[in-house]
């Protein structure tokens, strides 16, 4: 499906959700194109989960608009929540089940909304090797390590060949391996399917890597949302810079890496050597927003 | 932690040794090497190798080190060990 450049697929505008007198969303406003990776970073308790369950349609949300593939999630039908792939926190049932039977069964659900151009479901064996699963097709769920079981919980989430997929910290329990096949899988489905991909983690090394777009929420609110570059630069960092200056180990750390380094280079037409540049990574810009949202909240 | 099995010899390596007490003004403070490396804008394993004298702090960085603990550049480098 072709979607004109200003098409959102996921859409929220002014989204607030109060449970009782607690109230866990404030205002929080964004959007996701086809095809983008956006990456739902922030502490425990900051309305990660209740934000991807309020456009799963799962939780209705207290005031504000949100839609999702144009649909308003409260009032999407089936036909709808085809086109969508969820996968929660955690999914421990059909124990019984095995893997390929089960991943099949679930297919079948998605067959009638099939359409030339988005064909459903996905080949179930094709998703079994995506998700690195071939080898245990035949096992049942219950006899499937903690690793393994996620790996099942995202397969169903892909199976019905997704346009929105959300997930809720799809890679806790993955040894390094599987989370490396896992970022393959999403660039895939963002690259070659157009799939918008809207996903939980608390791996800023995750975040870093796969998103187009992150946005960090605290305490219910939006207080960050941008590229990891972005962000970085709203948080006043400095680079470090290390060399080797005739056999000496040196280290610096400055405001303006390039202006230093052109000094350095300039002053000493030789004996520098292994020269490297450590910018600020997404875990010490995240560190420092936390850090300047919490001060804000300590002034008030 | 580590110990002086891992520390490089400066003399031995060809380079002119600087020692450092960075070590001991940090525990006197009770600071942390994470506290000590944000304040500086250096990633925390690099005030481990500053530490150990494994590098060597620019000027710059070596002036910011004695201002940040409040005290002249000689109390926390010298050519000598202290």
């Amino acid at each position: 499906m072709v979607r004109k450049p200003n098409n959102f697929t996921i859409e929220v505008k002014n989204l607030g959700m109060q449970y009782g007198d607690n109230q866990v969303l404030k205002d929080v406003n964004f959007h996701a194109r086809q095809g983008e990776v956006l990456v739902l970073l922030g502490p425990n308790g900051a309305g990660k989960t209740t934000t991807i369950e309020i456009l799963e349609g799962f939780r209705k949300a207290s005031t504000g608009s949100v839609a999702v593939l144009d649909i308003n999630p409260e009032k999407g039908d089936e036909a709808w929540r085809a086109r969508l792939g969820v996968v929660l926190q955690s999914w421990r049932d059909h124990s019984k089940w095995y893997v390929r039977e089960l991943l099949q069964h679930i297919g079948k659900y998605y067959v009638p909304y099939s359409t030339e151009s988005h064909k459903r479901p996905y080949d179930t064996d094709e998703i079994l090797h995506i998700v690195g699963l071939a080898e245990h097709a035949h096992k049942k769920l219950g006899e499937l390590s903690g690793g393994q079981r996620r790996r099942m919980d995202v397969a169903i989430g892909l199976i019905g060949n997704p346009e929105v997929l959300f997930l809720d910290e799809p890679t806790v329990g993955f040894d390094p391996i599987a989370r490396q096949e896992f970022h393959d899988v999403i660039h895939r489905l963002s690259d070659l399917e157009k799939t918008t991909v809207l996903l939980t983690t608390h791996d800023l090394q995750e975040a870093e890597k796969l998103a187009d777009r992150i946005i960090i929420l605290a305490g219910g609110k939006i207080i960050a949302n941008g590229t990891a570059g972005e962000l970085a630069q709203e948080i006043e960092g400095r680079t470090e810079v290390r060399w080797q200056q005739n056999g000496e180990l040196m280290v610096h750390s400055t405001k303006d890496a390039t202006a230093f380094t052109r000094d350095l280079l300039r002053q000493h037409e030789s004996g520098i050597s292994d020269l490297q540049i450590h910018g600020t990574t997404l875990e010490e810009t995240y560190t420092g927003l936390i850090q300047k949202y919490e001060e804000k909240k300590e002034a008030k | 932690m580590q110990n002086n099995t891992n520390h490089i010899n400066k003399k031995d390596a060809g380079g002119e040794a600087v020692y450092n007490r960075i070590n001991v003004l940090r525990a006197e403070r009770k600071i942390t090497r994470r506290q000590l490396a944000d304040a500086l804008g250096i990633h925390y394993q690099t005030v481990g190798y500053l530490e150990r004298g494994e590098f060597n702090p620019s000027l710059q960085l070596a002036l910011r080190i004695a201002e940040y603990f409040d005290v002249p550049v000689e109390r926390v480098f010298s050519n000598e060990p202290f």
